[in-house]
């Protein structure tokens, strides 16, 4: 367990102890607190909330459901219990408690790590770190490898073919803007869970760049509209092919994940589907 | 390696770390602050250039720390300066500052606004025509420097030292112009603390020997604020940030506050009580918490002085605390909830339940008060001290989440030389009728002028305002425009104002990103300093360009007061004959002037601990370090210092009085934190006070007489106000009683969250945002009136009237009207500030005043085109016109409350329009001067003042002596 707390410690600024850590995982140099801010501040904000949550936002429900988690467990959780960080030390925590032959309420804390593995970590985190291999620098991509093959590890004998998480289940797919409006359609492209897609800045400017469009300085949403507002059918193209692409990526995690892998791949599926229709509209 | 043996290799490296002590992980609260520019990246910042879209082009920046000078928080700002054109392109906030952390509220970033202000004064400028006459003349520095230096020194040399005077603002720095007052040999200093915070400060002092709270608020269970602008004007960011933290960890929140202020609004329990009973409502808590025994006994027992008490004022009795908590169960036993409740307006009900909350705290109490109810209300002294006494009773003093005395959260570091005390007395400000004045009398400047023939050859004026910010501004004028009282008036201002205009000389001053200063602020139990700084120089200088005077770097000729003063002192005394000269010479470089790098190199080499190691982690000179980062957090968790033991090495042929203190004869060791606390006397054969004795041991106490809280004041028993040695309530000069059938209560002093006084009247985005000041009404009121929001209603007061829009609202209690003092700017004529101003015609026949608005903001030319797209036309009324001078007759306070009587305007009144009769408001300060008890009858001992009391220059003891008899 201490190895996911010490790779959850390297999800924060970089400190003089992070070289101590990235020479015991032997991951290279430590990184710079540029290529941390660059990663983490700007473009995979490294908050479960923003992942799960059905508005795309920092806190809120998503937030509320894993302090809810530690609530359950009758232990006081923290201002943002949704940070990688804070998630990964719990974990290990739950796994100590579990790991420990002379409590009797092992077993308790063994299924208390299953369920926080099963839901509120495997739900999001694989689909973070696939996608941290487009943006992240060396040190992080090496970072996000060894977290990711330590994650497999811990899953390897759990059983993902159950239930899907309720906040999976319940959050709705990507807004059509013909029914719901352009502004709901915009918030909801943004939010992972309900279109599929992590879009950060770089894809928007990648977008531009491979459309040749302005891209306008400002929050991913006003880059968005900006993009659509130039060419929408050139945009909602683009869109849909990433969708696509996700849908394929989300697959291949199937091995690992199970149903929450496919859940995630037919949410990006259904994505492509209703932008190639609004792309074919706009070309109308 | 597997992830087997990895997992194996970590665990057997924590537990090797932490078998030695250390701390194997990072805390988890970096995460917070990574949206900062990281530090490390301060030399070169880069963002795309907004103006240049759709283009990508690549702006790089330099990020230099400052303070900002609008409000007193000091918060920290990060400049961030243009490399290709070298001026400050925006202003954020300085993550790396401990009071603000990085946040800032609007009047930070908007530093930019006054810095380019397309009116702001650039050079130096001399009257040209009559005084007020708005005829101005560019002059040259060194021709001002010569004249004031000559005028200064010629003063010096008839001994008419009391004839300079300096008076301040908001200083925004930490007693360096106080120190250059006193290395002058003149009791100079004026400051405008008598019509700011003086009451509260009085009320604080009197029971702990310093003079203001510095609450715990995010470690605080229970936040109780009395206040009509706390936590959203002064203080609004440091202390918001700390009271929203401590609500989101359960914290309940109680506010006192007539009008619903934007802190109320955040309340778990709003009281809008009748203005001036809230001292009756802390009573009833106190009493609450008597009566059932909540209070923390063993805490009384030890740190107040009920032993004094009894033998002063029960000596028949035992002296034992068993005899004194009988009797303080009986002394505040009239002060039932019903009382409160009759006295207050608010439910007895709802204040019992409020006084159960309170008791939940425990020692997690946090308390403050700070103008409102406190500079409202005659007696409002006593708001502070009875809500202390709240405090004193829990044991909620210097505890996490209570109520520190500042100066322990505060830290003003020794400078390089400490001045001598004035061996002169000043009349003019701190006059015999108010002894026991916290600061001076500030606002009563025309009355004693003329009172006692006055005659000022040099007053300087300093980022402040008096003619628009002191009641009785009319006063202001008149004595401002006669020659023969004020010889040379100075204006030393960034920005014109309208005392400005009545200055013989304009002298252009620096704001926050163009001066140098050193601050420190209470926001927490912490200790921090913040460096002000030109931040020009410090980005020349990063770049291996030396500059000698900020002039070289400010826009204009606009100077740093640092400089100035430096100069100027150095220019009056040129031979040293006056003792001024050594004062400011340096010490590296005999012979020549202090430069501002070794007056703040040495302060940060010598009396900063922790932060010449700090620099030399980084490989930086502590000054460079400060240039650098801007702040330093010096200590954290201070803790209450009154339960320091003394050190064996303080204690040296020792004597105790009767109640404890305790008294040395060993030298006191020099202190770097010069951070001003009362200074009780020595004993009778010269010892000096150090502890106090507690339950055997000696203690550091508090810097009162007894060394412990006073409860019972004996400076007040013996200075005349006997039946105020306890804390009490005092019935407010608007107490319902003193109010005729036809009078309301009118608040004055709240403040509008964007803005500060008139400091800010030149930063577009804020005046954009705030410009009128409309008179809240109550909705019964307002039926009563006929009138409806946007009506003109006539506010008469004693000595005149203003006219006002309404604002009817059920935002503040019913029979109570409040205007904020933040409007109302006005200018003659050009040049002046103009997007916050109306232009004014002012016409005086037979001591009949009046101000008559002639134009209102429009959009002008300028180098700014925002100037063009000014869409408002509003700038408020000036009401602080019409209010006669009130000064408490123990505190000295200015109480601004007024009774007032409200009717629809006539058909001849007109928007802003004030009309006042000085020749009442003479009449209204002759009255209240009734209510003083003046040093030559009262004072126990022959002096003017008790000394042991905090005066920001203290002259010398035989200055202290009263006057012999005429």
């Amino acid at each position: 367990m201490e190895l996911i707390r010490a790779l959850g410690a390297l999800a924060e600024h970089p400190t003089t102890e992070t070289e101590r850590l990235t020479e015991l995982l032997e991951l290279g140099s430590p990184p710079e607190p540029t290529e941390f801010s660059d990663l983490f501040g700007s473009k995979l904000y490294p908050f479960a909330s923003v992942y799960l949550d059905p508005t795309g936002k920092l806190g809120g429900d998503a937030r509320d459901r894993i302090s809810g988690f530690w609530r359950a467990l009758a232990i006081d959780h923290p201002d943002e219990s949704d940070h990688l960080t804070v998630m990964l030390a719990f974990y290990a925590r739950l796994k100590e408690f579990a790991s420990d032959a002379a409590d009797p309420s092992a077993r308790h804390w063994e299924h208390a790590r299953v369920a926080f593995l099963l839901e509120h970590l495997s739900s999001w985190l694989p689909f973070f770190l696939d996608k941290l291999t487009d943006v992240a620098s060396p040190f992080y991509c090496r970072w996000g490898a060894l977290l990711t093959e330590t994650l497999t590890e811990e899953g390897r004998d759990l059983d993902f073919s159950g239930d899907l998480p309720l906040h999976l289940r319940e959050a709705a797919p990507l807004a059509d803007p013909r029914l719901e409006g352009g502004e709901t359609f915009l918030e909801s492209l943004l939010a992972p869970v309900r279109s599929g897609l992590i879009l950060v800045r770089t894809d928007l400017e990648r977008a531009g760049e491979e459309l040749d469009l302005g891209v306008r300085i400002g929050e991913r949403k006003y880059v968005l509209e900006s993009l659509l507002a130039q060419d929408p059918s050139s945009t909602l193209t683009w869109l849909a092919n990433e969708a696509d692409q996700w849908s394929h990526r989300h697959l291949k995690r199937a091995h690992w994940t199970g149903s929450i892998a496919r859940f995630w791949a037919e949410r990006s599926s259904g994505s492509q589907k209703l932008l190639a229709e609004l792309a074919a509209d706009a070309a109308r | 390696m597997s992830i087997k043996d990895l997992n194996k290799r970590v665990s057997a490296a924590r537990a090797d770390t932490e078998s030695r002590g250390e701390t194997f992980y990072p805390g988890p609260s970096r995460i917070h602050l990574a949206a900062f520019p990281p530090k490390e990246r301060w030399d070169d910042w880069v963002e795309l250039d907004s103006k240049a879209w759709p283009k990508r082009v690549e702006k790089r920046y330099m990020l230099v720390p400052t303070t900002c000078f609008n409000c007193e928080s000091a918060c920290g700002l990060l400049a961030y300066i243009d490399k290709d054109s070298g001026q400050v392109r925006k202003f954020e906030g300085n993550p790396e500052h401990p009071g603000s952390r990085g946040r800032n509220c609007a009047k930070g970033p908007a530093t930019l606004n006054q810095v380019t202000d397309p009116d702001r004064i650039l050079h130096p400028l001399r009257r040209a025509g009559g005084r007020g006459e708005g005829k101005w003349e560019r002059v040259e520095w060194d021709e001002v420097l010569d004249d004031l230096a000559s005028r200064i020194r010629t003063a010096m040399e008839e001994n008419r030292h009391n004839e300079i005077m300096y008076h301040v603002g908001r200083p925004g720095e930490d007693g360096f112009t106080e120190r250059m007052m006193a290395a002058w040999g003149c009791d100079a200093h004026n400051s405008h603390t008598n019509i700011c915070s003086s009451g509260a400060r009085a009320g604080y002092q009197f029971w702990c020997g310093i003079d203001r709270p510095s609450p715990d608020h995010a470690r605080a269970k229970v936040i109780f604020l009395v206040s009509a602008h706390l936590e959203t004007g002064h203080y609004f960011n440091p202390h918001a940030q700390r009271v929203m933290e401590a609500k989101k960890n359960g914290a309940k929140l109680i506010v006192l506050d007539t009008r619903l202020s934007n802190t109320a609004s955040h309340a778990d329990y709003w009281l809008a009580p009748q203005p001036g009973s809230e001292a009756a409502i802390h009573l009833a808590i106190a009493n609450f918490l008597i009566e059932n025994q909540l209070y923390n006994r063993d805490f009384v027992r030890r740190w107040w002085n009920w032993q004094e008490f009894l033998a002063s004022e029960h000596p028949s009795l035992e002296p034992t605390f068993a005899n004194f908590e009988k009797l303080l169960g009986s002394l505040y036993e009239d002060y039932t909830f019903e009382y409160a409740a009759q006295e207050s307006g608010i439910d007895a009900k709802v204040l019992e339940e409020v006084a159960a909350v309170v008791a939940t705290a425990g020692t997690r109490l946090a308390t403050h008060s700070w103008r409102s109810a406190a500079a409202g209300n005659e007696g409002g002294w006593q708001v502070s001290r009875t809500l202390f006494l709240i405090s004193a009773l829990l044991g909620a003093v210097a505890t996490p989440g209570g109520t520190y005395p500042n100066a322990w959260n505060k830290y003003v570091p020794r400078p390089i030389r400490l001045p001598r005390h004035p061996e002169h007395w000043n009349e003019l400000t701190w006059p015999l009728e108010y002894p026991l004045a916290m600061n001076e009398l500030s606002f009563l400047l025309p009355h004693l002028m003329r009172e006692q023939q006055g005659h000022l050859e040099v007053y300087f004026s300093r980022v402040y305002n008096p003619v628009w910010t002191n009641p009785d501004g009319f006063s202001w004028m008149e004595m401002l425009t006669d020659e023969a009282r004020v010889a040379c008036h100075v204006a030393l201002t960034p920005t014109w104002n309208e005392t400005a205009f009545y200055a013989d000389y304009v002298l252009p001053m620096g704001h926050s990103s163009e001066r140098h200063d050193i601050h420190s602020y209470e926001t927490h139990d912490g200790q921090w300093i913040a460096l002000r700084q030109p931040v020009l120089r410090a980005a020349r200088e990063r770049q291996g360009q030396p500059v000698d005077d900020t002039r070289q770097v400010n826009p204009g000729e606009v100077w740093e007061e640092n400089e100035f003063w430096l100069e100027l002192s150095w220019r009056i005394d040129p031979d040293g004959s006056l003792g001024i000269r050594s004062f400011v010479e340096s010490k590296s470089h005999p012979g020549q002037r202090l430069g501002i790098d070794e007056f703040y190199g040495y302060i940060f080499d010598n009396s900063v601990p922790g932060l010449p190691a700090a620099a030399a982690k980084e490989d930086l000179t502590p000054l460079a370090y400060m240039r650098r980062y801007g702040a330093f957090q010096i200590t954290e968790d201070v803790g209450p210092i009154y339960e320091s033991p003394v050190e064996s090495t303080e204690l040296e042929d020792l004597e105790e009085d009767s109640y404890g203190r305790v008294y040395t004869r060993a030298e006191a060791p020099i202190a770097l934190n010069v951070v001003p606390t009362g200074t009780p006397a020595n004993d009778p054969e010269g010892r000096r006070p150090v502890g106090v004795r507690i339950d055997g041991e000696v203690l550091r106490g508090f810097p009162t007489p007894s060394g412990k809280l006073e409860f019972y004041s004996s400076t007040l028993a013996s200075w005349g106000w006997q039946e105020f040695a306890l804390p009490t309530y005092i019935k407010s000069h608007v107490h319902p009683e003193n109010l005729a059938a036809d009078q309301k209560v009118l608040i004055s002093t709240f403040r509008l969250p964007v803005h500060i006084h008139t400091r800010s009247a030149n930063a577009k985005w804020l005046d954009e945002i705030a410009h009128s000041n409309p008179l809240w009404l109550h909705r019964q009121d307002a039926e009563e009136l006929a009138v409806r929001t946007g009506d003109l209603v006539r506010v008469e007061t004693a000595i005149g009237h203003f006219v006002v829009k309404a604002w009817v609202t059920e935002g503040i209690r019913p029979g109570v009207v409040a205007c904020s003092h933040h409007m109302g700017r006005w200018r003659l004529r050009d040049p002046g500030q103009r997007q916050l101003t109306s232009t004014v015609d002012i016409q005086e026949t037979d001591q009949q005043w009046s101000l008559r608005r002639t134009g209102g903001v429009r959009p002008y030319d300028s180098d700014d085109p925002d100037t063009k797209r000014i869409w408002w036309t509003d700038s408020g009324v000036h009401q602080n016109l019409t209010f006669p001078v009130h000064p408490d007759p123990v505190s000295g306070m200015h109480c601004w409350h007024q009774a007032v009587h409200i009717e629809k305007a006539t058909p001849e009144d007109r928007y802003g329009d004030v009309s006042v009769d000085i020749e009442k408001s003479r009449e209204v300060f002759k009255r209240w001067l009734e209510k003083t008890r003046s040093a030559t009858t009262h004072s126990p001992d022959g002096t003017r003042r008790p000394q042991w009391l905090i005066r920001p220059v203290k002259p010398t003891k035989q200055a202290y002596k009263l006057p012999a008899k005429q």
